[in-house]
């Protein structure tokens, strides 16, 4: 895959759309899994569910470390590329944030140093880890009778505990996943105010089901180059991480395969022939919310008595620079190996490229 | 003040505001959900200095500019309402946000009751009185006062020729007293005689001896 494959693509989208055809109709001898209907004029793309089958297979557990697994925490910073806006849920008075405006919609923050709850950070990585994968169709909005047969969420039973890749390494109902998101701070005070356009309720006409009216794939909302500020006069005043602002935060794990942890990383951008980015909280359809990942250490306990009877990691349990960009790419091969679907990465890939040459929406509000 | 513990039940007049408050949401159609997003902010900053006085400038705040924030000309009207609604109801409190938080919070589950449970015609809006209001009525029917019988008083605060005086702890009383006024420092207990009552047996003026 070349790098810029996915800029290309996305620019050509810029062209006016050609008259609606009828989904799937062309493509219908192609051997290619779900054809997906075009949604260049929606801010959105969608990546098709794996026609491999879900595959459910006994998780491991977290309560003891495996000498063959991999354990440890990832350092990360992400860098807003795009403006973005994490919901407090709380309308304040500009003057209670120290910001100039009359009212304002609060994102999480202490202090006035914005956060990202851990929560919403799992759920941007689950929800792309899943895409990648074949993963069951639990986080989704799909109605029951929407979701295609076999996909549906994996259920933990008594005598049969078997779940999908995501439910091995997020958590099922009744069973704890093996990562663990905690809040990404922001590492100054937040000055910025942002104008965010009241949106419009998503319409129902929705590309994600097939002609049987199940869902096809999940959807990403595409990057832009900048979002949409409508500006005081339109906009709902919003305290938002300006371009540059930074979040850090530290993944924990606990006996994940290379595999996984390689998927995880594909899904931080990490990965160079896919280079991502995250979207994180409101506005994504109107391009907020872009952030680029830095993974910039990883520590791993390679040997867990060392761990628990030192203080200080020795060096080789915490890898910066070059020698962690090549225990990254050899846990990135084994997630394409073993892990990964390609045909679902390529088109997210597509989806969530960046850089990015896509403009700012238009007419989205 | 801010540092104030937020008291675990409300009293007898603070229930009965809260009360009132849910009647007038009520019958003034005041979306219940826009109570709820003001009280989500109390709540954030209510330990700060001065929150109570901040809600109420905060409830101004929505009311100039909610146009901004809300889906409809109909948010502004709820603002309007609920703005009016607690300056009505709540300015006694004003020091006193966790009070607040509390009221309102009852308020908030009381309309539901009202919502779910009885026909929007049949509420009719109540009066409350302040909680000074009750102190003074809880200290009148306390105690039984004649004429010409004689109290001890704190001077609570001294105008020119007029003289504040405080007795049992809640009931002021304002008095002209020309010849004392001079004589007398704010603080001090001194005897003091009834010389009026109301028909309802309290106490109507009261004079220095
Ligand atoms: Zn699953």
């Amino acid at each position: 895959m070349s790098k810029s494959k996915p800029i290309k693509k996305s620019s050509q989208s810029q062209k006016p759309s050609p008259p609606k055809k009828r989904v799937g109709a062309k493509l219908g001898a192609s051997h290619q899994p779900n054809p997906i209907p075009d949604t260049q004029d929606k801010p959105y793309g969608l990546v098709p569910l794996t026609t491999q089958g879900i595959d459910r297979q006994i998780p491991v557990g977290q309560d003891k470390f495996k000498h063959d697994r991999f354990s440890g925490k990832l350092h990360l910073a992400l860098t807003v590329q795009t403006a973005s806006f994490v919901a407090s849920g709380v309308v304040a008075m500009g003057r209670d944030v120290d910001l100039k405006a009359d009212l304002i919609k609060t994102a999480v923050h202490q202090k006035n140093q914005l956060i990202i709850p851990g929560s919403s950070l799992k759920g941007v990585v689950r929800s792309t880890y899943e895409a990648l994968t074949r993963s069951c169709l639990c986080k989704t909005k799909a109605k029951r009778d929407e979701i295609p047969k076999g996909h549906g969420e994996c259920k933990i039973q008594k005598d049969k505990i078997e779940v999908c890749p995501a439910c091995r390494v997020f958590g099922a109902m009744g069973w704890q996943g093996l990562v663990a998101f905690p809040d990404a701070v922001g590492q100054k005070v937040s000055t910025s105010v942002g104008f965010m356009p009241s949106l419009y309720r998503p319409r129902t006409e929705n590309p994600m089901y097939q002609n049987d009216g199940k869902v096809s794939g999940r959807k990403f909302y595409y990057h832009a180059v900048k979002a949409v500020n409508a500006g005081e006069q339109r906009g709902i005043p919003v305290q938002q991480a300006g371009q540059a602002y930074v979040f850090k935060t530290a993944l924990q794990f606990k006996n994940l395969t290379e595999a996984e942890l390689g998927t995880l990383l594909v899904i931080l951008g990490q990965d160079s022939d896919y280079p991502m980015a995250l979207k994180v909280g409101g506005g994504k359809p109107i391009g907020m919310g872009s952030m680029v990942v830095t993974v910039e250490a990883l520590e791993k306990p390679g040997n867990l008595k060392s761990r628990y009877t030192h203080y200080v990691l020795p060096d080789s349990d915490h890898l910066t620079d070059e020698p962690l960009k090549r225990f990254m790419q050899t846990a990135i091969v084994a997630a394409h190996q073993t892990l990964i679907e390609e045909y679902q990465l390529k088109e997210l890939a597509r989806i969530l490229a960046w850089p990015t040459q896509r403009p700012a929406p238009e007419g989205m509000y | 003040m801010s540092t104030e513990i937020a008291p675990l039940e409300l009293t007898e007049v603070q229930w009965q505001v809260a009360e009132a408050i849910a009647r007038k949401l009520v019958i003034e159609r005041t979306d219940v959900n826009e109570l709820r997003k003001t009280l989500s902010y109390l709540r954030e900053y209510v330990d700060r200095e001065n929150a109570g006085k901040a809600f109420f400038d905060y409830l101004k705040t929505l009311v100039r500019r909610g146009d901004q924030i809300g889906h409809s000309k109909k948010t502004v009207e709820y603002y309007k309402s609920l703005d009016s609604i607690c300056s009505e109801y709540l300015k006694d409190y004003q020091d006193k946000a966790p009070q607040i938080l509390m009221i309102l919070g009852w308020a908030t589950r009381l309309v539901k009751y009202y919502d779910k449970g009885v026909p929007t015609g049949e509420i009719q809006p109540i009066t409350v009185m302040s909680e000074r209001e009750a102190a003074i009525q809880a200290v009148t029917q306390a105690n039984t006062f004649e004429v010409g019988q004689e109290i001890e008083a704190t001077v609570a605060a001294i105008k020119k020729s007029k003289v504040t005086y405080e007795i049992l702890g809640t009931i002021r009383l304002t008095q002209k007293e020309p010849k004392l006024a001079s004589k007398l420092t704010e603080g001090q207990t001194v005897s003091v005689y009834i010389a009026d009552l109301k028909n309802d047996g309290s106490i109507k003026r009261i004079k220095g001896i």
